[in-house]
């Protein structure tokens, strides 16, 4: 379905949601990807690392035109820049995995600024690697000397968090040296303090506000425990005397002689409220024990243990919160104040798994940063948020990128390119979870993982969100919108007219079948094919056993069919195309492709290799226009196919997790023994080369196997050879009366006659049955007898 | 349509990693230290003993390592000077990723010519650096026929790139006609090591394995 046929009204309802969801985050990434511009602009190249990682964090997929705000469109390379931006600060191993990843999304080679841009600068950053290797920039007890002495100042200056921050170059580049270690512990466990003493003294103003408000609203339960929290904290007079007042409020509420019964009452009520976890109101409910018996052991008991069950919940809660403001200093890119976050987190929780990890990714970024090319594990430093690529099937309309579903069941399909495996969380329209499945897979040094959603499409427009997390914590998110407009079909309506119908449409059935059956007479129907290859699988018999043996034999090895002319070699080719193509295999994703070499002089030879490739998976690969090789002009080569080889083979492997198995289905290969030895050699050398691993070839032919069994053959045990040898009886059978089933029949004798005077070959199979066809429909007949097929036997030769 | 089960086996196609198995010995031989300068050294068997993938295994290795920059030329079709410098260019070209995983672009080690290449590759890679496995070395028969200065200036090119180690692998032919047919071959090249069939015990872990859904593995007989 085109845009241009959707309703004016739909039109203006999809572009209305996708401007909300715009706005939705007008705020996110074209905010930072444009501050980021301007930073590279002015060269401050460490704002536009963190700007480009906070856009990435909201836009993983790069693209062309993409609408920001209001019309305003823009090339998003985020990928690009930040590794421009790393390549200025030095950091050229992050340099190009930035631009490995942009490159890998596929969308700058569409691109042709960007592309060259992105080549230009690749260039400078392996020129700026190979130069050898630079000293360190700085000495790195020059650094811890300093460091230490910056810590100590800010400290008796009083500014602990700054002394951790200080502290954090010189861990970065000597983690095990105890002056420092003892420090930053010391300077943690102070500043956790002081933010403690400091909360607690905000949480003292605010209790004594709230505890008056509560007795002015008579809720003395409330008021008397906020306060004896106060009076236990410390000295506090006044405090103490609201308690007094809040005590006698509550004893005032009680009669005399009802007070063992309500002490009862309170305490089951507050053991009740400690078992449903409710620690604050558990507390209040006691103090209505405390007001009426002030010495009450089992209340005093209870209360101790509420208290230590919230002072640990309010530690969790800080550990957490702090841990959640170390990875957001460390997704802007302020190291040391994520260092000293995550030391504050370990103060509160030593041993704390994520803040040690956090530690140990800050310390590599630093040390990377301060010593360059001599930091030890330099390159696990590199922090390139993952980047997310979708199966793309979106088309522009008005501006916004839509893909047009015309059924409800939805699949999106895409990958993530990552320094490690990531998970992925996929969201549906209000923010619902949609299950997802996904599997990583190491391609040098980044991580490809696959994930696929289904989800049931309401009608209208739905975006899905994917967010992928890589396992440092770096996360990045894409939207992908699709509009699907449910068919008149798929209303409720129409199932109720359709209940009605079939009644009439199961008689309507047998008036159908007489119906084609005339027609298909009419039109001297007659499926047989003598002369072409088969394409139609429903025409091709009997050759499924072959099929599968060389579907399970492509994935590690060529094959090579012989048999005589004839005898479905060609036919057999374009099956396993087909079949390769749609074959979901664990391992490999295969990229068939059908090569005639029928007439092929020896000088168009690899051109005519070339061609069918690119034309069969260029796009696929992003390679953008190709002008064939055989309308160049200029003499095309093995070491030009080599080359395009590489480069088509390369970005195949970028664009699936799997490993990639390009299989040339050579046709009409005996052209080969024609050519001059060396063309053969060539040929072979394409399987020597490293790529060879991604390469298999299934080519038929008729002298070949005689020619190639030799040892003097480039090709000499180079296949798994398989025969091409007439169907089976059983087979043949079918191939002779299934086609016609429903509107001729066969007499008698007939097709087993046919099958015997062939032989099972089904090209004569074929060209008998046409001609019987044609006799029948000449002669008005719907049966073919054995007369028929021994008089046309006798015109023919058997 | 679903993956159908898979033939593991490997005959045609060179096999390296996980899917080679066995010639230990000839590894060790091959790939042992060298003792200053380029250590040579030639592997000659009958055609598809497995010559190719004990080059590709040692490439394999080498690259695991990182230590030394694995370089695979396949000499196959570089019977004249022109077609030996194209061959060289595409084992540069084969190689692109450990050449960046080393920080060297192709455009860095781009020239007009074998020599110009082999200069610019021991630049970029320091020297010493380089372990070429040259195969198909057979062809050298056909060069030193339609050029036999051209042989000269491959080992001057050779000694310019200076690698840490050369290994050369060809058929039986070259071992027959080699010394008098290329001139320069016998001094530069030890004698061959005969690569032949595999020892009993490492062709039973071959076929002695289960085929189940282990990964694919192969004989080593499977490239010659």
């Amino acid at each position: 379905m085109r845009a241009a046929t959707l309703k004016p009204a739909i039109l203006a309802w999809v572009l209305g949601l996708a401007v909300a969801a715009g706005g939705a985050y007008a705020d996110l990434w074209y905010v930072h990807y444009d501050n980021a511009e301007r930073a590279l602009a002015k060269e401050d190249w460490r704002t536009a690392v963190a700007e480009l990682r906070q856009a990435i964090e909201r836009k993983g997929d790069s693209g062309v035109r993409v609408r920001s705000y209001g019309m305003r469109v823009v090339d998003y390379f985020p990928y690009l820049k930040l590794g421009i931006a790393y390549h200025h600060l030095g950091e050229e191993a992050a340099a190009l995995a930035a631009f490995d990843t942009e490159e890998r999304l596929g969308v700058v080679a569409g691109a042709p600024a960007a592309k060259r841009e992105l080549a230009q600068a690749r260039q400078e950053a392996v020129l700026a690697q190979s130069r050898p290797a630079a000293p360190p920039r700085r000495d790195p007890e020059e650094i811890v000397t300093q460091s230490l002495a910056e810590a100590r100042r800010l400290e008796s200056a009083g500014r602990l968090k700054e002394a951790m921050n200080a502290l954090a170059p010189g861990l970065a580049v000597d983690p095990a040296r105890r002056e420092l270690t003892d420090l930053m512990a010391s300077l943690g466990t102070k500043a956790v303090a002081a933010e403690e003493r400091q909360r607690q003294a905000e949480a003292t103003r605010s209790s004594l506000d709230k505890a008056k408000a509560h007795l002015a609203a008579g809720e003395a339960q409330q008021a008397a425990s906020l306060l004896r929290s106060l009076v236990a904290a410390g000295p506090n007079e006044e405090a103490e005397r609201l308690l007094e007042k809040a005590q006698a409020a509550i004893l005032a509420s009680v009669t005399a002689e009802r007070r063992s019964g309500q002490i009862a009452a309170a305490l089951g009520e507050a053991r009740r409220l400690q078992a449903a976890g409710q620690v604050p109101a558990a507390l209040d409910r006691l103090e209505t024990v405390f007001a009426l018996d002030p010495g009450n052991g089992e209340a005093r008991t209870l209360r101790e243990a509420l208290l230590l069950a919230q002072k640990s919940d309010h530690e969790n809660a800080l550990v957490v919160d702090t841990l959640r403001t170390a990875q957001s200093h460390l997704r802007a890119g302020r190291d040391a104040e994520a260092l000293s976050a995550a030391n504050r987190a370990l103060a509160l929780d030593r041993g704390n798994s994520e803040a040690l990890g956090l530690v140990r990714q800050v310390y590599a970024r630093i040390s990377q940063r301060l010593l360059g090319a001599a930091a030890a594990g330099g390159a696990s430093g590199i922090a390139i948020p993952p980047a997310i690529r979708f199966s793309d099937l979106r088309q522009e309309v008005d501006g916004e990128r839509v893909e047009i579903a015309e059924r409800v069941e939805f699949r999106l399909s895409g990958m993530a390119i990552a320094r490690s495996p990531v998970t992925i969380a996929v969201f549906g329209p209000g923010g619902r979870r949609v299950e997802s499945t996904s599997a990583s897979q190491a391609v040098g040094d980044l991580y490809l993982t696959e994930f696929g959603v289904r989800h049931r499409l309401a009608p209208g427009a739905s975006t899905l969100t994917v967010v992928a997390t890589d396992r440092t914590g770096l996360r990045s998110e894409s939207r992908y919108a699709v509009l699907y407009r449910r068919p008149w079909l798929l209303s409720p309506w129409p199932y109720a007219a359709a209940a009605g119908a079939l009644g009439l449409g199961a008689a309507g059935l047998l008036v159908r079948q007489q119906r084609r059956r005339r027609r298909r007479l009419a039109r001297k129907f007659n499926p047989y094919v003598a002369g072409g290859p088969i394409f139609d699988e429903r025409l091709f018999y009997g050759r499924e056993p072959l099929v599968q043996k060389i579907l399970q034999t492509v994935h590690n090895n060529s094959l090579l069919l012989h048999g005589e002319r004839r005898i479905g070699k060609t036919s057999l080719l374009h099956q396993v195309e087909r079949r390769l193509a749609a074959l979901d295999d664990p391992t490999f994703r295969f990229f068939p492709v059908y090569i005639d070499l029928q007439g092929t002089r020896e000088e168009q030879f690899f051109a005519t290799l070339a061609d069918p490739l690119f034309e069969a998976f260029g796009e696929t690969a992003g390679l953008g226009e190709r002008v064939p090789a055989l309308v160049r002009g200029t003499p095309y080569g093995p070491h030009d196919l080599v080359r395009e080889l590489h480069e088509l083979l390369k970005q195949l492997a970028t664009r699936t997790a799997k490993r990639i198995k390009l299989v040339l289905l050579i046709d009409e290969v005996d052209e080969l023994n024609d050519y001059d030895p060396r063309v053969s050699q060539s040929l072979r050398s394409l399987f020597m080369k490293r790529f060879g691993e991604n390469l298999a070839a299934v080519v038929a032919g008729v002298r070949i196997r005689r020619e190639w069994d030799k040892e003097s053959s480039p090709w000499y045990n180079f296949f798994e050879e398989i025969e091409v040898d007439a169907l089976s009886p059983e087979a043949a059978g079918r191939l002779v009366e299934e086609p016609i089933r429903g509107t001729f029949r066969f007499g008698r004798g007939a097709a087993r006659r046919i099958v015997e005077a062939t032989g099972g070959k089904p090209f004569l199979i074929q060209r008998r049955c046409l001609a019987l066809v044609h006799r029948l429909h000449e002669a008005g007949r719907r049966t073919i007898t054995l007369a028929d097929v021994l008089a046309l036997e006798r015109e023919d030769g058997p | 349509m679903s993956g159908a089960s898979t033939v593991p086996y490997v005959i045609g196609q060179w096999v390296a990693g996980e899917r080679f198995y066995g010639r230990s010995g000839e590894i060790a031989a091959h790939a042992g230290e060298p003792s200053g300068g380029t250590r040579r050294s030639w592997i000659a068997g009958l055609r598809r003993i497995g010559k190719t993938s004990l080059l590709k295994q040692l490439d394999h290795l080498a690259a695991l390592e990182g230590q030394f920059l694995p370089l695979f030329w396949d000499l196959q079709g570089a019977g004249s000077p022109e077609e030996l410098a194209l061959t060289f260019a595409e084992a540069l070209l084969d190689a692109e990723e450990v050449l960046a995983r080393r920080g060297i672009s192709l455009l860095a080690v781009e020239d007009t010519d074998l020599a110009g290449r082999m200069e610019k590759l021991a630049r970029a890679a320091g020297q010493g650096a380089v372990w070429l496995f040259c195969d198909e070395a057979d062809e050298l028969l056909a060069l030193a026929r339609a050029d036999p200065g051209a042989v000269h200036q491959l080992w001057e090119a050779l000694d310019a790139l200076a690698p840490a180690r050369l290994v050369l692998a060809s058929s039986l032919r070259l071992v027959d006609l080699g010394p008098q047919s290329v001139p320069g071959l016998a001094e530069r090249f030890p004698a061959p090591r005969y690569l032949g069939g595999m020892p009993d015990a490492e062709a039973r872990s071959l076929w002695g394995e289960p085929a189940g859904d282990r990964e694919p593995f192969a004989a080593a007989e499977a490239a010659g």
